[in-house]
């Protein structure tokens, strides 16, 4: 089931969440600016909207998985345009207000994500034999038990994130109802995500949403580290 | 092309995998041809690649697999068909 590309909400304005550093928010701040003098319509606009917040949830794993920043990038860029990955663009659903868009997240039931972790590792196979890049296994091997698989009954969180200049607003409980709700219509009654340790507003808020902690798992050697966290019903 | 077969193919990974089989209760000689490694647990994400390693380093081949459905990944049946299809002796 490929999931509509994106919905249009409006935002309670009374809600604290996902502090982030002042010098990063302005900078957004400034390109959020600019981005709504424009139409935010098509393939650049799409883009410029989704990839930031895309990638900053994606992490601190994404940029520690592909060796850099610049490369973790280039990457998500990749898995972001191939339709049936777990990154794809036509997965995102997206808050927004007008034309702005303030986060979004991505979801998927263990099935499906089973369906596009098959077509994200052919990719990946295929990337390994145009590079010969054997880092990326040897870190796989490093992460293998890091995140908790999810069952074909769990509705699972794969991605959330608050575009910096949105954020202190509510916007991203507003995104995490969401995706109770989505679940809930789709008839999942368990939901799953994986959270990093330092990210501690994003944790609180989980706790706040009724999710538990139910494991903890961290790579070897490095100070990467993320909670399991269930919610049921 | 090689004269590697489906079954060639079939026979190494069910013995490949025989412990992680016999953990989920399947008999070795009676899995399907469109058993799910992924589903089932036998392999993870890192595990498909390793499978393939794995399949193409004991017959000394080397398999293309840009043209491959997703889907067919980790079907028994399909992934043994495609590699005996589509590999290549190393040179």
């Amino acid at each position: 089931m490929r999931l509509p590309a994106h919905s249009e909400s409006t935002v309670p304005a009374n809600a604290d969440f996902l502090n982030r550093p002042r010098e990063a928010a302005v900078a957004d701040r400034a390109a959020t600016t600019a981005a709504e003098a424009r139409p935010v319509e098509g393939l650049e606009g799409g883009i410029d909207d989704i990839l930031p917040w895309l990638h900053e949830s994606s992490n601190p794993y994404w940029d520690w998985l592909w060796g850099s920043p610049g490369q973790a990038w280039v990457q998500l860029t990749h898995w972001f345009e191939r339709p049936n990955s777990e990154l794809a663009r036509g997965r995102v659903r997206s808050l927004r207000r007008g034309r702005r868009v303030l986060g979004g997240y991505i979801a998927a039931s263990g099935q499906q994500l089973r369906s596009c972790r098959k077509a994200d590792v052919l990719a990946l196979m295929n990337y390994l034999r145009r590079t010969s890049d054997e880092s990326v296994v040897a870190r796989m091997h490093m992460s293998r038990s890091l995140f908790a698989s999810v069952a074909d009954n769990a509705f699972y969180l794969s991605r959330i994130g608050v575009a910096s200049a949105a954020r202190g607003r509510g916007a991203g409980r507003h995104l995490l109802d969401m995706f109770i709700r989505e679940g809930r219509s789709r008839g999942y009654a368990r939901f799953q995500l994986d959270v990093s340790e330092d990210k501690l507003s994003a944790f609180q808020l989980y706790l706040s949403a009724g999710f538990k902690s139910v494991g903890t798992s961290t790579i070897p050697g490095t100070s990467i580290r993320y909670h399991s966290m269930v919610r049921s019903s | 092309m090689t004269s590697l077969t489906q079954h060639q193919v079939r026979t190494f990974l069910v013995q490949h995998f025989s412990d992680s089989l016999r953990e989920a209760g399947i008999d070795l000689g009676e899995v399907e041809n469109d058993f799910d490694l992924l589903a089932h647990g036998v392999v993870d994400s890192l595990g498909i690649i390793e499978m393939i390693t794995a399949v193409e380093n004991y017959f000394g081949i080397t398999v293309d697999f840009e043209l491959m459905d997703p889907e067919q990944l980790a079907l028994l049946g399909s992934f043994c068909l495609f590699v005996a299809s589509n590999a290549t002796t190393r040179v």
